[in-house]
């Protein structure tokens, strides 16, 4: 009973204590120099409170700094740091403003960060998933001519990636990624060898290099290897090639669902991949996704261009000195396709627009920079001509986890034969998601036929977006 | 005993200070939380993602409850009503699901615990353990289970089973209709149950010892202390956890919310509060259903609550009811003893 | 007389036994997750990749923490648990004590004063308590950044003096065992009102106090929603523990788990430590404060 009085007694002083300091704390945020006030906490943890009182400068002298809005900084701060360093410009010019989310979260916290009028923002990270909620919104994007870079001078940069910059509404570009997001089927070579009796990538290509192909050499390998033989590691990433591949928009001319025999088509592709095991029942993005690759039991990933490294492949293989790293090839596969991606599009409130404009051609139509972003990620880059001349080199020797394989090499041949035109909607996120919740409830027997998967893809839209999209 | 008029004169006095006392509860809720509230009902009357500025008046209700609406097709507006009401029965089964089992649990514990007579070693231990699931974040206890309740033969508890228990197929915890509602009522009551049982175990505690022995020296096994002691005056108490319960319940979100496969949700345990959710955030959002949703499930919440209250006030006011009757009739007695005594 | 004792000594016995496995076989359940995240803390990446499931800790638990705080250097995530356990325990702290001790005076006010307000003042807090949170805490936002304090903690911790459940739960409590006589005595004694309820009130409803500070502390340490809505500009320096946790859930690109594990485990541990110490004090507390007349 004492012992209690005493803790609560604890408790409020430390509180009282506590709100003291963050009172304080707050006092000395608010005010412009504050490097010294947060020494107490620097000497606890350089790094942490170095960046955020930087951060906190910034925040109050915005006006000439360029900030850019984004949900990670996987990509934003090695870009920033080569920006500067290849530039000259100082850091702290720049501010990164991470939202830290995943890519899906962030549409509705950069809609509220811009909701107040004061808050700074030149350079939007958009993904395409959800790029054209912002890029049909003339009061939080502009067009890109408008800092100053101009449609002619972007003929090296691959036609797709500018489609999915473009406004649905009046056809403006504006925005620009500095990567193709094309992507390959990578498999393991020394299982094709055994079980396919492939020597080299040309051979493999031909053996995946449609879908009735890339099904009937399921059969073949299933029947050498026998148990635990997927030719794919998830029905996902299948459907991010397969989705890709779509020959028109998900939606009609009069706003209606697009529902033809390619959703069926593929309906029925999953349900056989699925149910023969050519594909494992393993999801995407979790544990076992990763542990796959070091096991016997996958013939491929497909493979998107931030995928060859630490983000899957090289994971999967086990890293550098792993159980299959080194023994993966890539090809261009039964279609070509990009998977992700991330568009960069300047802000409507934009107040420091030359900045902005050096710092978006610096990625894209800069021919030095690009390569070496290119050349320092490991990143397929959006500039055809620079990607070609990497190639043309014969420095880069390409994602250490192929071996002696370029992977730019087979890039190159997946990104020309990309075709965005005319096939972007705004709601592909969700109309996509719903599609591949009703073909996995087929899969798993929960529908019994492709015309009721059909239907209750519809009615998943239908929930979805009812005041969105035409359903007289 | 005072008189009434007594506790009037007292209580005028004094009426004052409860002004005072309640005041900083009302100040702080009208400046942060009645702008929001009122921002809800306001919605509830505005149109959705296409037209959030238009006024609509009831139809986002109409076509929620009735599934018609006089903006959007007909079949879209079923489809909302259809999702509403399966989110309203997921609501009320996982809340079931979960309640009674953690009521139950709860109970038995709090009343082993608070038993002097029964010998168990480590209470303290025990009581601290099963509180623990309490502490951690929903979100990691979300990445936790689907981590370990993964739907392929890869997954931890799946190729457990089916290593030793010789299952042919990985039985899908996720998605599967029943299994994935069974999985989150778990949850649920793992996280909750702890919670539960020291809230029990102080009102337990709350009686006063003296009832519990005068029930040992009659004689009294410890099943007829449960129902006859504890219970009745752990009313209240059950009450209150039966009331939050049902608020909690009717509010259940974020297990539901995050056990997924990354975007996909399961329909099967989809609540309302996800429903409300997922229309007010997300890609698409039709603030409109969302504001109609969240007002008719406060109104569903108040009705059901005031029930529960009526339920027990009733007992209390019939008991006082009852005393008075009993006090009219003592002295409908005594006059007549007065009187007969004339 | 002593069979009957001795029948009567072997059927608690028994019963302690069948009761001690019950409690053990539910321990069980609670540890585990538990535990396997422990474990997992200890493990590095490409173990629990191939491995899976492991009940026995690895080594790894201080190179996974070394690899959080490069990549937290870097950048890559934004997980610093010592800032952290600040905010966090700034928050927390003063919110838990704020709900507590203003619960507990509105529950004082309602139950011990009889004045015309009253009766609707409870029915209000019932109704407010029913109000769902979910889509509340958008216009809350909305709000708090109409009048600048978004980017403060104060809409975190202020809002906790208005706790309906809390008085709601004190309400009852009070009701259930409060002697208002004492008030009474006390004001015999020339005790002044809010005095009273200091030296006798709070003293009186501490088992009340205690079960529901241990509560909102928790809720407060875990809330993710309200800070993640309130700090729209994602100042690392202002991120709690739960933020943290997400940004590092929620980053698709971080694929080493040994990471993802440990960032869990530290942010509980605290409070786990917290609560193993306390909860003596508090559990025992909690008892002593019932056992009154």
């Amino acid at each position: 009973m004492k012992n209690l009085k005493k803790t609560l007694a604890l408790l409020a002083a430390l509180a009282m204590s506590a709100t003291a300091l963050y009172g304080c704390g707050d006092e000395k945020e608010s005010s412009t120099a504050n490097n010294s006030s947060s020494k107490v906490e620097e000497s606890k943890d350089d790094s942490k409170a170095d960046d955020s009182s930087k951060e906190d400068n910034d925040g109050d002298a915005e006006g000439d700094q360029l900030t850019i809005l984004c949900w990670n900084a996987n990509d934003s701060k090695p870009m920033v740091d080569l920006f500067c360093e290849k530039t000259g410009h100082d850091p702290s010019e720049i501010n990164i403003k991470n939202f830290d989310c995943q890519g899906g979260e962030a549409a509705e916290l950069y809609e509220q960060y811009l909701s107040e009028a004061a808050n700074d923002a030149d350079i939007m990270f958009l993904e395409a998933d959800w790029a054209l909620k912002f890029i049909n919104d003339d009061s939080q994007t502009m067009a890109l001519s408008e800092i100053g870079i101009d449609e002619s001078s972007l003929g090296d940069i691959y036609d797709y990636v500018l489609e999915i910059g473009k406004s649905t509404v009046d056809g403006t570009l504006k925005g620009i990624s500095w990567q193709a997001a094309a992507g390959g089927y990578c498999y393991r070579e020394d299982l094709a060898k055994e079980y396919l009796g492939v020597e080299t990538p040309e051979q493999m290509q031909e053996k995946v290099k449609d879908w009735d192909t890339f099904l009937e050499t399921a059969k073949e390998y299933k029947a050498a290897k026998g148990d635990k033989a997927a030719m794919a590691a998830t029905l996902g990433g299948v459907w991010q090639v397969y989705g890709g591949s779509r020959g028109s928009a998900w939606l009609t001319s009069d706003n209606k669902l697009a529902v033809d025999d390619y959703c069926k088509n593929y309906a029925e592709f999953a349900k056989t991949l699925w149910s023969e095991g050519y594909v494992t029942n393993v999801n995407q993005w979790g544990d076992e996704w990763y542990a796959l690759g070091a096991t016997d039991d996958v013939l491929g990933y497909f493979v998107s261009t931030w995928g060859f490294g630490d983000t899957i492949l090289a994971k999967a293989a086990g890293g550098e000195g792993g159980a299959t790293f080194g023994k993966w090839k890539c090809v261009v596969g039964p279609a070509e396709f990009y998977w992700g991606g991330t568009w960069l599009a300047p802000a409507t409130r934009c107040n420091s627009k030359d900045l902005a404009k050096e710092f978006i051609e610096f990625f894209t139509t800069n021919k030095d920079g690009a390569e070496a972003y290119a050349l320092k990620q490991g990143e397929y880059m959006s500039n055809s001509a620079v990607m070609e001349k990497i190639i043309a080199d014969g420095e880069y020797k390409g994602a250490p986890v192929l071996g002696d394989q370029n992977h730019f090499e087979v890039l190159n041949e997946v990104a020309k034969g990309i075709d965005m035109a005319g096939k972007i909607t705004p709601y592909d996120s969700t109309i996509k998601t719903a599609f591949n919740d009703a073909v996995n409830a087929y899969c798993e027997g929960t529908l019994g036929s492709v015309e009721e998967t059909m239907g209750d893809f519809e009615t998943r839209v239908m929930e979805a977006l009812p005041t969105q999209l035409n359903w007289e | 005993m005072k008189s009434s008029a007594q506790n009037r004169i007292r209580s005028i006095s004094y009426a004052k200070y409860g002004y005072f006392f309640i005041l900083p509860f009302f100040i702080v809720y009208f400046i942060f939380q009645l702008y929001p509230l009122f921002n809800t009902f306001k919605l509830s009357l505005y149109g959705n993602a296409t037209n959030p500025e238009a006024f609509v008046k009831l139809d986002n209700f109409k076509t929620l409850i009735f599934g018609e609406s006089d903006i959007i097709a007909s079949k879209a507006a079923a489809t909302q009503s259809k999702a509403l009401f399966r989110a309203f029965g997921n609501t009320l089964i996982l809340w079931f699901g979960n309640f009674i089992p953690q009521i139950c649990l709860s109970l038995l514990l709090a009343v082993w615990f608070t038993d002097l007579n029964l010998k168990i070693k480590g209470k303290t231990f025990f009581k601290v353990v099963m509180y623990m699931p309490n502490i951690v974040t929903a979100a990691s206890v979300a990445a936790l289970f689907l981590m370990l309740f993964s739907r392929s033969d890869y997954g931890p508890i799946n190729s457990f089973l089916m290593e030793n228990f010789g299952l042919e197929k990985p039985i899908d915890f996720i998605r599967d209709k029943w299994i994935s509602r069974g999985v989150v009522m778990f949850i649920q009551t793992w996280m909750w149950f702890g919670n539960t049982m020291i809230m029990l175990m102080a009102a337990i505690m709350g009686i006063s010892p003296s009832l519990f022995e005068a029930a040992d020296i009659d004689g009294a096994n410890s099943r007829q202390v449960f129902t006859k002691v504890t219970l009745p005056l752990l009313r209240p108490m059950v009450v209150y956890t039966m009331i939050t319960s049902m608020i909690g319940g009717l509010q259940m979100w974020d297990i539901p919310y995050l056990y997924k496969i990354g975007t996909s949700f399961n329909d099967n345990i989809k609540t309302i509060a996800v429903f409300i959710y997922n229309n007010f955030h997300g890609m698409n959002p039709n603030y409109g259903y969302s504001a109609a949703a969240s007002v008719a499930l406060f109104i569903l919440t108040s009705i059901l609550g005031s029930f529960c209250f009526a339920m027990n006030r009733d007992k209390d006011a019939a008991k006082r009811k009852k005393q008075i009757k009993e006090a009219k009739k003592k002295m409908k007695e005594q006059n007549k003893a007065t009187f007969g005594g004339f | 007389m002593n069979n009957v004792k001795d029948s009567y000594a072997a059927k608690v016995r028994a019963k302690s036994i069948g009761v001690m496995i019950v409690l053990v076989i539910l321990a069980l359940i609670c540890l585990l997750p538990i535990w396997i995240l422990f474990v997992n803390a200890t493990r590095d990446t490409q173990d629990i990749m191939t491995n899976g499931l492991s009940f026995i800790p690895d080594t790894h638990f201080f190179a996974n923490i070394k690899e959080t705080i490069r990549l937290n250097s870097e950048g890559k995530i934004t997980y610093d648990a010592f800032i952290g356990y600040r905010n966090s325990f700034i928050i927390t702290i003063s919110a838990t004590v704020l709900t507590v001790f203003f619960s507990a005076l509105t529950a004082y006010g309602l139950v011990v004063y009889d004045f015309k307000a009253s009766g609707p003042a409870y029915t209000f807090i019932l109704m407010v308590m029913m109000v769902p949170v979910q889509v509340t805490s958008v216009g809350f936002v909305q709000f708090m950044s109409q009048i600048k304090l978004t980017d403060t903690y104060v809409p975190l911790i202020v809002p906790a003096v208005a706790a309906p459940a809390i008085v709601f739960y004190m309400r009852q409590y009070m009701k259930s065992s409060f002697p208002l006589d004492i008030v009474e005595a006390a004001r015999i004694d020339g005790t002044g009102e809010f005095r009273t309820f200091l030296t006798i009130g709070l003293p009186m409803m501490k088992p009340a106090i205690g079960v529901q500070a241990i509560f909102a502390f928790i809720a407060n340490w875990n809330n993710f929603y309200t800070p993640s809505m309130v700090l729209i500009s994602r100042d690392p320096s202002k991120y709690t523990m739960p933020m943290m946790i997400n940004s590092i859930l929620s980053n698709d690109k971080l694929s080493d788990l040994g990471v993802k594990y440990t960032s869990i485990m530290l942010s509980i541990l605290p409070v786990m430590v917290i609560y193993i110490l306390l909860s003596k004090t508090i559990v025992e507390g909690v008892a002593e404060g019932g056992v009154k007349e």
